[in-house]
């Protein structure tokens, strides 16, 4: 497979019954720039104009638009247009990856003071609990079946990613941001932010670390294929840490391996930490909320021709 | 070497019943009984006062701090202060002070690296996980840069005392150290007791400290006046509300909660009656997470939207930025010896208690092995924490060690020792209880400067059950020998301002003056009325009159009584009535408004006020409940004269007296809606009574042609009567008075001049009334018109000064 070029427009509208008289609001719309996927250029259109706009990175990376809108008005609108190119990641070898115990161990020692690289101490630090995904005994023992001992980490984790998928039942009315996990858990149902922050907590107990991914996914219904889900708006995934593979991506919504439709706006320990976009508004009344996200393939820029000194 | 004889212990009788527990260091006396160095000159002058002496002055600190509102009052923070002194000598002084100078420094260093390169982490000097695991380090304020790089604006630690006597770090406090205000109060009230005492001991004195942060915050918010620098609190139901309001006076910042607060045109400003104000620096109590509920606790119903993104762009200064709680971190402990050596070049000259973080491998074992010794604590403040003695029997031992094992990283095993004791004035004179000691230091050009003194506090030995007896202490520093002046501390000394700032005044205060005029009005109408009813009624099971139905009509809000019952039940229930309109609901609606106002309350009016709710018992019997009533109408009668002569004239006092005469016009028009009829058998009877529950004395305007106690009587003192001020008309006059003073002040977009109108117009209709002609329906119809529209001036007025509603929203909590 080749490079894939992208064109996103991300829509997102509110609209309130009574008048808001100003909101403060952040934006983390702008596709990351790393790895596997590089951001061609990136917008960001707010209406009303908002009075103030500031751009800054995160300690995570991720870039956020912190913006205020400080007139009276009934709906406000952020379109995010982006233009971005998605590679393949390297081929995994998961029979090949080291054993999970191994990995959990290096992590381990570089929390409590070994030195280790950057991604190692990230990965490190993204093996704690966090406010949306906890560790805790019932999610190491899901996670069990799976990491058996000595068993290669990539290996373990592919087929608890398949586990999650089949166990767990697409319902987007049954949870909300505010279900806890432990109740997708028990009732066996939610949206892909539950399963990634589901299978977070799995590994995140076992001592692995991984980092919670959030983005969009170009849906591509090929005639007699199922559609993929999460086409329609915004979608989450999750990274685990491999030492020699880096993070590798798992989407346990449709059991895949991302590959070049899966394009990341940003990462971080949780929703909490990459939320597209969110706001504090005084006044408003009843407000109802449509995103629309169209991801539209761009058909490849051809090389340049090799120009002559 | 040899061993000195035992000295005998001084037969001071105020020490009978003083004997600490064996194994904990005593504050007072050495192992061999005899008093410490530093408590011989004070002991024999306490033990001159003897125990009562000691009580009484003890009573009348407490008396002085209740006039700051500090204690008693349904919010007022329940402690009382103990006329001892916690001493300490200037040699373990110059130790804490250069300690905390130290650790003050190597804390914001940390903080320095944690929030920026994190470099300790990468290095593996601090472990990351130790970090991680505690709740204080706060993603979002990653990167941000205070002004001046100054991260502790002040910081506080708490000492413990080892049995030998050691001073060791238990806690330190930088996310909004609580008690620099109760411990300014403390020592206020205290060197007001013991003039003497104080002025012999000469121990150190407070004000450079607050000097300090007063200069700090002005140069970090390059801001020489203070004007613009608010204390943020959490407002008047936060219990330490009274402590907050007594630091901002004495500071003369601004106090401010959330709702007068907001974030707009990348400025902080505190929204006053006229306009808002900038505010460039905060002094913030409310914990980190609280401050900005758009990037941290999205819950926070106390923070101001905008707030972080103000301090990354150095648009404001927050004391101390947000995130600095990573700091207070018990796993740290393990860590700043070897970081002191690492960051300062230095060792650590003020220990922490030793503390064992058990994610690292050898630091487990050694919690485990001694895991019945130590003290276990969790890093995860969410998570239940071990209880001090779990590990004391078997099955709870294994179960904390299996909660260890799971989750190393999340617990430290800390050193226990038996708590220090200091004396403590008891009516059996003094007695050995725990202590703890915080110490308060506050950034300076060079570093830290440290409070001479302190917050000592103890604890009742039964206030674990009873929640009640937190003991606060003043802590005096005694100087070895007579203090040499500083010259530059000289220069410094400047007088202090203890003064309300001079701009506007805010919605919070006029809202609630506003509102404390009306309710103060209501209440009295209600004493009135009660006490005229219960006086008519003298004679029990007697048939209702005219005259108890008029009452009766006055308390229910409608002219129905069940003949047959029985006359004080009738009347108990009307008092015991629950509901919002019922006299105990209002009188806490008036202590509340009164709560929300510290800094108006000076003096005894504060826990007058507080005090109502809870002093005003319904007691059985009519005798016992006319007395109640009396004393309450002589409390509000002397709140109301003690607010007159104390509000500063201007706004502050023009709405507190808008209020009152709003809610006196009203209380008149139900009175005149009683008027009874002309020539009617009881008209005289009835007349009297409403005069009475007007506050009318009917006499003084008896000159005129007709005796007052009629129904034209009632309509000519009510209504007309200038001379009369109870009367409407003369009330309206004020009212205009009033409005005229608010106007002035006001800019244009104010409700304001729609308020003056419509009070022109209710002028009008009043001077137009022709009393000889009105009958029932007439009378009836104006008094309804005439609230109508006075209700509708107090809705602008309210619309001016109300704060504004903060219904702030998550957008985040969508989904589509």
């Amino acid at each position: 497979m080749s490079e894939r070029t992208y064109r996103v427009t991300h829509l997102t509208r509110y609209e309130y019954s009574q008048a808001v008289d100003y909101g403060h609001n952040e934006a983390r719309l702008h596709p990351r720039d790393e790895g596997r996927q590089r951001c061609l250029e990136a917008e960001l259109q707010i209406l009303p104009e908002p009075a103030r706009l500031h751009h800054r990175r995160d300690g995570f990376g991720n870039q956020i638009a912190y913006f205020a809108v400080e007139q009276r008005h009934h709906a406000l609108e952020v379109r995010a247009e982006s233009t971005l190119t998605t590679r393949p990641p390297a081929g995994i070898d998961p029979e090949r990856s080291p054993p999970w115990e191994e990995v959990a161990r290096s992590l381990a020692a570089t929390g409590t003071g070994r030195v280790g690289s950057t991604d190692q101490l990230l990965a490190s630090t993204l093996r704690l609990s966090s406010p949306f995904a906890g560790t805790g005994r019932e999610f190491a023992s899901y996670a069990a079946p799976s990491f058996t001992p000595g068993r290669p980490l990539l290996q373990a984790a592919l087929e608890l990613m398949a586990r999650v998928h089949r166990d767990f039942t697409y319902n987007p009315t049954a949870t909300n941001i505010a279900t806890p996990l432990r109740r997708v858990m028990r009732e066996r149902h939610g949206v892909c932010q539950d399963f990634a922050h589901l299978m977070l907590a799995c590994l995140r107990s076992l001592g692995l670390g991984a980092r919670y991914v959030s983005g969009y996914l170009e849906t591509l219904p090929p005639p007699g294929q199922p559609k993929l889900r999460g086409a329609d708006a915004s979608h989450a995934w999750l990274a685990v840490f491999c030492p020699a593979h880096g993070w590798v991506d798992l989407d346990p919504t449709n059991d895949q391996v991302p590959q070049t439709r899966h394009l990341t706006l940003g990462w971080g320990r949780d929703y909490g930490d990459v939320m597209p976009l969110n706001g504090v508004i005084f006044g408003g009344g009843r407000t109802t909320l449509s995103v629309a996200v169209d991801v539209q393939p761009l058909p490849a820029i051809p090389p340049m021709p090799p120009m002559r000194a | 070497m040899s061993v000195a004889a035992p000295l005998p212990a001084p037969a001071l009788p105020l020490l009978r019943a003083y004997s600490p527990p064996s194994g904990a260091y005593d504050e007072l006396r050495e192992h061999d009984g005899s008093l410490r160095p530093h408590w011989r000159q004070l002991l024999p002058a306490l033990d001159a006062l003897g125990a009562e002496g000691l009580q009484q002055r003890a009573a009348d600190a407490s008396a002085l701090l209740q006039h700051h509102g500090l204690q008693g009052g349904p919010r007022g923070q329940r402690w009382r202060l103990d006329p001892v002194p916690l001493v300490l000598p200037s040699d373990q002084w110059r130790l804490i002070e250069r300690g905390l100078q130290q650790r003050g420094e190597l804390l914001e260093a940390l903080l320095r690296d944690l929030y920026g390169e994190q470099r300790l982490l990468r290095s593996g000097q601090l472990p990351p996980d130790a970090v991680f695991a505690h709740g204080g380090f706060l993603h979002p304020v990653v990167g941000l840069r205070p002004p001046s790089g100054r991260w502790l604006v002040h910081y506080a630690a708490d000492l413990v005392r080892t049995p030998d006597g050691q001073l060791l770090v238990a806690r330190d406090r930088a996310d909004a150290p609580a008690g620099m205000g109760a411990a300014l109060a403390a020592r206020v009230a205290l060197s007001r007791q013991l003039p003497s005492l104080f002025r012999d001991c000469h121990p150190h004195r407070l004000r450079l400290f607050f000097q300090t942060l007063r200069e700090t915050l002005a140069s970090l918010a390059d801001d020489p006046s203070g004007a613009a620098v608010a204390v943020l609190s959490g407002g008047p139901r936060d219990p330490a509300y009274a402590e907050q309001a007594y630091l901002a006076q004495y500071l003369g910042y601004m106090l401010a909660d959330s709702g007068e607060l907001v974030v707009r045109d990348g400025r902080l400003w505190l929204g006053g009656v006229e306009r808002p104000q900038p505010v460039h620096a905060v002094l913030r109590t409310l914990a980190s997470v609280q401050i900005d509920p758009l990037e941290l606790d999205r819950r926070s119903h106390h923070g101001v939207p905008g707030l972080l993104q103000l301090l990354r762009q150095g648009n404001l200064v927050a004391a101390n930025p947000p995130g600095v709680r990573v700091v207070e971190n018990p796993a740290l402990h393990a860590y700043l010896p070897s970081l002191c050596r690492t960051l300062l070049g230095q060792d650590l000259l003020l220990p922490s208690v030793p503390t064992w973080w058990c994610g690292d491998p050898t630091a487990r074992r050694h919690v485990l092995a001694h895991i019945d010794q130590l003290h276990l604590q969790s890093l995860d403040e969410r998570l239940r924490q071990p209880a001090m003695d779990a590990a004391r029997d078997a099955r709870r031992r294994r179960r904390l060690r299996a909660r260890i094992e799971a989750q190393p990283h999340l617990f430290v095993g800390r050193a226990a020792y038996p708590v220090a004791h200091a004396p403590v004035a008891t009516r059996v004179g003094l007695a050995a209880r725990p202590i703890s000691l915080r110490c308060f230091a506050v950034a300076d050009a060079d570093g830290h400067y440290v409070m001479p003194g302190g917050m000592a506090a103890s604890q009742r030995p039964d206030s674990a059950t009873t929640g009640a007896g937190r003991i606060h202490k003043d802590v005096w520093v005694l100087a070895s020998e007579p203090q040499p002046q500083d010259p530059l501390a000289a220069v410094l000394r400047r007088p202090l301002p203890f003064a309300a700032p001079t701009t506007g005044i805010s919605r919070r205060l006029a809202d609630n003056l506003c509102w404390l005029g009306r309710y103060l009005v209501r209440v009295e109408t209600m004493c009135r009325t009660f006490d005229g009813a219960f006086t008519h009624r003298a004679a029990p099971g007697a048939a209702f009159r005219p005259v108890d139905q008029t009452l009766l009509a006055l308390l229910i809000g409608s002219p129905a009584p069940d003949p047959n019952d029985a006359d004080a039940q009738v009347l108990l229930r009307q008092l015991e009535r629950t509901d919002p309109q019922g006299l105990p609901a209002t009188l806490t609606a008036l202590a509340r408004a009164a709560q929300a106002v510290p800094e108006v309350l000076h003096g005894e009016l504060g826990a007058l006020l507080g005090a109502l709710p809870a002093a005003f018992e319904i007691t059985a019997g009519t005798e016992a409940l006319h007395r109640q009533l009396r004393t309450l109408r002589l409390q509000l009668a002397a709140a109301r004269a003690l607010l007159l002569d104390g509000l500063p004239v201007g706004q502050t006092r023009a709405y507190f007296e808008v209020g009152l005469r709003l809610e006196q016009a009203l209380q008149g028009l139900r009175l005149l809606a009683q008027a009874p009829a002309a020539h009617a058998e009881a008209e005289s009877d009835v007349a009297t009574a409403l005069l009475d529950v007007a506050g009318v004395n009917a006499r003084l305007y008896a000159g005129g042609q007709e005796p007052a106690q009629t129904r034209h009587g009632v309509i000519q003192l009510l209504l007309l009567e200038t001379a009369n001020p109870q009367s409407l008309r003369h009330l309206l006059l004020r009212l205009d008075q009033d409005f005229d003073d608010l106007a002035g002040r006001n800019g244009p977009s104010l409700a304001l001049p729609r308020a003056q109108r419509q009070l022109a117009r209710v002028r009008d209709r009043v001077e137009g009334v022709a009393a000889r002609r009105l009958d029932d329906a007439g009378l009836t119809a104006l008094c309804e018109q005439l609230t109508q529209q006075l209700r509708t001036i107090a809705e602008l007025v309210a619309r001016d000064i109300r704060p504004r509603s903060h219904r702030v929203r998550q957008l985040s909590e969508l989904r589509p």
